[in-house]
């Protein structure tokens, strides 16, 4: 479509095709990686991410498994222990709950608990987010509660082109990683680079800008920032916007650097704001930063309730642009 | 999947005529990884007691003829899985007295160098992937490492050693279902010890036999006395060479006894099961039925069985002196390391 | 008061033949229900009392919970989880007044009955692998016709025949027995008890070799059959030279064989053979005594074992009696 009208050579294309297109890569490349979950085979999976693997590269890499999270990423330590590289999918993150002791109790410690022996090159690919009318069970951002453990790795993307990256080097690294994408950004397009590449993990992106204030966004959430800092800009306030893309390891550095600048910092996120992620990096910007700070650090996110399901009370539950900008006007008290 | 069907020719290959006589070096080898788990635990029990090692042990006496028998059916590139109650596994598995001493004691030296303890004491040099802390956990774990075989067509097995009580936990059935969904080369082995922990077997399942739940997911399950060390390694044998060849899991249920308590050194006058009980199936010791049978088939003289106690124990107590001796881990440099691998 | 006794075991459907041969699994749920089936089917045929064992599983108990067609005993004895269980029972119900033991499992429970109640009257069910001595019938015949022999609307002598035992006399050891076969195989160890690999096999005594039937007994029943009604036995000693005559013989369910054979002779009642050791000696297919190599049996083949009811004899003969009429 738009991959032709658009300029030169810029390679335009879905947050789920560039998903689709790095493990068809990451697969020719590698014969240790297989991919094994619910749907993922002959179905291609409920949002065709794995569409055209089965067929592609046959049921043995290619793995339908049963509707079980626990042996699904069982499946994965044991295989990824004795030197495969698995790429586990479940489905929807609210899922990493059922999954829950296979991750946090046996992926995330078994290196440590074998004193070092074990190495697991553990992909675990899953879908956060809300905004698609799934209600409860099926639309929660739970990045809270793995980076809480120590030995996991944790990304979330906010476009194709850091999908495409960090999904690469989520495969390639050695030690268990969730890959969390957002389900209401499967569709979004970006410029996408046709050959696979690397974004470190632990590095996080400004992905514009500004002198007066840093926003903080993950996930889906930076784009909604972005559409806060153009209205903002029409009121003369400059906004710098830090994608940590990775939530673990954390790039404080980044996030410090941008406060020191700005003096104020806003943190946005889909995950309820109780007990989320916000208050880790907060904390840690008060650690790093206390001087500099003009104002305290405004954290933005859902509220205390389940997502709900209907649309009325779903598009007011996720924070949107018009919330942030408010939170921004808070700490320029504005 | 389309992969897992296997040729007849197979099958047939593996219920061929042939003999049922074990060689001798098998018959030591049997004996031998039996009284090991033994002596070991009968010394770990002790040092627990004068608190030389901390934390929880929960050992494996009585039950050796699970371990040593269904081991013996492995060969080294096999792997297995283990439960909290894992250092029969791991000295079957061929585990060394001195690096296990030394991680019961939280030592540097030790096979997790100190950070897992007896709890997750592993060796994947051994094929061994851990003890585990969680009941049942060890199931799905099993069923990757047997599926890595699978994809990779190595002819090797996995055998999940797991007990009663992780019988009704999920991950168990959804390891022994996925397993057999996908025809993956694994042996279900497990320890019917009669208590989920402190609780009676018959207070939490309606069924007896754990080998009831196999044909439940389409394998097949059968009961073996888990006191006679041949009777387990005779269906472990069998049970492995259906996976080699290729027909899939099944399901091995040894009938079996804990002499202590689920966790320490103390097994009687509890109120969880009667001394009567205990001594009951102390009666019918794996390794004093064994010797007196090895005896009788002239394999092992009564006076050759005690010169290899003897031995082991020469053994223990070097591996303990030496665990001792050994630095505990330091927190200023050992703490933080090996939680995550770092790039090459 | 007409009693019938009940019987079951556990291990029965569960050994390591569904790994070695491709034996059917038997879970409890499925015995509880036919032990359940037969009690009805008892209390129809005129049974006032069941007087059961308890066993290590406590299948009998379960299946009959809120049983009240008929009055439900329970033996006086503690489960010890062996075969075992079922001789002390059968010893019990010879001096409880029992007029037929309804037994579910193979050829070796309805031994362990035979070990403890020598002259019983049986009703055999076969649960599990592969049985001889028992019929696969459907449990609720088979407990109608206990019923109907313990209650005498059919007699005993009409419905139901003695069978034979192999005794077997091992230097001056309690005497033991078999009651289809008695096999000597290879090796120093009972182990998981069942016997499939067949080069082990030495020597072997047939009671029954019956065509129809799968197990060791095929072996004999296609070299000269044997039926249970006859008097005597057969003998057969095995070869493994490869190149001597043998037999092609279904030795375990869905497991065809060829078996060499060295000498094999018909045997009659009474007659005196030894068993000579090394080796383990198999009562009705499983491992259960190691023979030294001085160690010999003395086997003798007389019709001196329970009575087995025949249920459809027993059922027809009720018919003939009126028995199921009602009304006119």
């Amino acid at each position: 479509m738009t991959a032709t009208e658009t300029a030169t050579d810029q390679r335009i294309i879905t947050y789920n095709q560039a998903f689709n297109e790095t493990l068809f890569q990451l697969m020719a490349e590698d014969e240790d990686i297989f991919v094994a979950g619910e749907d993922v085979g002959r179905y291609g999976g409920v949002f065709q991410s794995f569409a055209g693997l089965n067929a592609e590269y046959g049921d043995r890499r290619v793995v339908d498994t049963p509707i079980a999270e626990q042996a699904i990423v069982g499946l994965g330590i044991g295989a990824a222990a004795m030197g495969l590289r698995p790429v586990v999918d479940l489905m929807f993150m609210d899922f990493v709950m059922v999954a829950m002791d296979q991750i946090a109790n046996q992926a995330a410690k078994m290196k440590y608990m074998f004193g070092g022996k074990a190495e697991l090159p553990l992909t675990i690919t899953t879908t956060g987010g809300a905004g698609l009318g799934a209600a409860a069970q099926h639309s929660q951002s739970l990045e809270a509660w793995l980076i809480h453990v120590p030995g996991l790795k944790l990304v979330f993307p906010s476009s194709p082109h850091d999908l495409k990256g960090l999904l690469t080097s989520c495969v390639r690294d050695n030690n268990p990683t969730i890959v969390t994408l957002h389900k209401a950004m499967l569709g979004t397009s970006g410029h996408v680079p046709e050959e696979l590449y690397e974004i470190p993990l632990g590095k996080a992106s400004v992905v514009q800008e500004g002198d007066d204030v840093t926003i903080v966004a993950i996930g889906r959430m930076v784009s909604v920032a972005q559409a806060a800092a153009k209205t903002l800009a029409e009121e003369g306030i400059s906004v710098e916007i830090v994608d940590p893309r990775c939530l673990l390891p954390f790039d404080t550095d980044t996030v410090v650097e941008s406060a020191k600048k700005t003096n104020r910092v806003v943190i946005v996120h889909e995950a309820v704001r109780n007990g989320g992620i916000g208050g880790e990096i907060a904390a840690q910007i008060q650690e790093f930063a206390f001087d500099y700070l003009d104002a305290p650090v405004a954290r933005v996110g859902a509220p205390f309730s389940p997502v709900p399901f209907s649309p009325a009370l779903e598009s007011e539950y996720v924070p949107n642009p018009g919330s942030i900008a408010d939170a921004v006007r808070g700490v320029l008290n504005r | 999947m389309a992969t897992k069907k296997q040729p007849a020719k197979a099958a047939k290959q593996t219920k061929s005529a042939s003999s049922s006589k074990i060689p001798k070096e098998v018959l030591l080898d049997l004996h031998r990884r039996m009284v090991r788990i033994r002596l070991l635990e009968e010394a770990a029990g002790r040092l627990a007691t004068e608190a030389r090692i901390p934390g929880f042990i929960h050992l494996y006496v009585g039950e050796e003829a699970v371990a040593a028998g269904g081991c013996a059916a492995l060969t080294n590139e096999d792997q297995i899985s283990s439960t909290h109650r894992g250092h029969g596994h791991l000295v079957a598995k061929g585990g060394q007295f001195k690096p296990m001493m030394a991680e019961f004691m939280g030592r540097a030296t030790g096979y997790c160098k100190g950070k897992g303890g007896s709890m997750h004491i592993s060796d994947l040099d051994l094929n061994m992937l851990g003890a585990n802390g969680i009941v049942g956990a060890g199931v799905p774990i099993g069923v990757g490492a047997a599926f890595s075989n699978f994809y990779r067509d190595n002819g090797l097995v996995t055998m999940a050693f797991f007990g009663d009580g992780s019988t009704n936990i999920g991950a168990f059935h959804e390891g022994t279902n996925m397993a057999c969904a996908l025809g993956l080369p694994m042996v279900f082995m497990c320890e019917n010890n009669e208590y989920a922990e402190y609780t009676a077997r018959d207070r939490v399942m309606n069924i007896t036999d754990v080998a009831d739940r196999a044909v439940a997911y389409g394998m097949p399950g059968v009961v073996v006395d888990g006191m006679d060390v041949i009777a387990v390694y005779e269906a472990a044998q069998a049970a492995v060479a259906r996976a080699r060849a290729g027909e899939g899991p099944s399901m091995i249920e040894c009938k079996t006894y804990r002499y202590y308590d689920h966790a320490g050194v103390s097994g009687i006058g509890k109120n969880y099961r009667s001394d009567e009980e205990v001594a009951a199936w102390k009666a019918r010791d794996p390794i004093e039925m064994f010797e007196a049978q090895l005896s009788k088939a002239r394999v092992l003289s009564k006076a050759a069985a005690k010169k290899i106690h003897d031995e082991i124990n020469a053994e223990l107590d070097e591996a303990i002196e030496w665990a001792e001796a050994s630095p505990f881990p330091d927190p200023a440099t050992d703490m933080l390391t090996d939680v995550y691998t770092e790039a090459s | 008061m007409s009693t019938v006794g009940i019987i079951a075991s556990p291990a029965a459907g569960k050994d390591v033949r569904r790994l070695v041969a491709n034996a059917g699994s038997v879970g409890d749920v499925d015995k509880i229900a036919l032990i359940r089936r037969a009690a009805v089917g008892a209390a129809e045929g005129g049974a006032t009392r069941l007087l059961v064992l308890d066993d290590a599983r406590h299948l009998v108990l379960r299946a009959l919970d809120g049983f009240d067609d008929a009055k439900v005993e329970m033996l006086d004895l503690e489960p010890m989880g062996s075969g075992r269980d079922s001789v002390r029972g059968a010893e019990a119900m010879a001096q409880a007044d029992v007029g037929a033991v309804l037994v579910f499992g193979g050829d070796g429970t309805n031994r362990d009955v035979a070990r403890g109640w020598a002259d019983a009257v049986v009703m055999p069910v076969a649960v599990g692998t592969n049985n001889v001595f028992p019929q696969h019938i459907e449990t609720t015949l088979a407990g109608l016709a206990a019923g109907l022999v313990a209650s005498g609307a059919v007699s005993r002598d009409q419905a139901s025949s003695r069978c034979k035992v192999i005794h077997v006399q091992i230097d001056d050891l309690t005497p033991d027995q078999a009651l289809v076969d008695l096999v000597l195989v290879d090796g120093d160890f009972i182990g998981s008890r069942a016997v499939w690999h067949t080069e082990d096999l030495r020597h072997a005594v047939f009671s029954i070799a019956e065509p129809g039937s799968v197990g060791l007994s095929a072996i004999g029943s296609v070299l000269q059959a044997v039926g249970r009604d006859e008097a005597g036995g057969l003998e057969v000693r095995f070869s493994h030279d490869h190149e001597g005559q043998g037999v092609r013989a279904a030795v375990s369910p869905g497991t065809f064989e060829n078996i060499g054979i060295a000498a094999f002779s018909r045997l009659d009642d009474d007659q005196v053979i030894t068993v000579d050791g090394p080796g383990v000696l198999a009562f009705d297919g499983e491992r259960d005594h190691v023979l030294g190599p001085k160690d010999s049996a003395t086997v003798t083949i007389r019709r001196d074992g329970p009575w087995v009811i025949n249920p459809q004899a027993a059922i027809d003969i009720a018919t003939s009696n009126q028995f199921f009429s009602i009304g006119g």
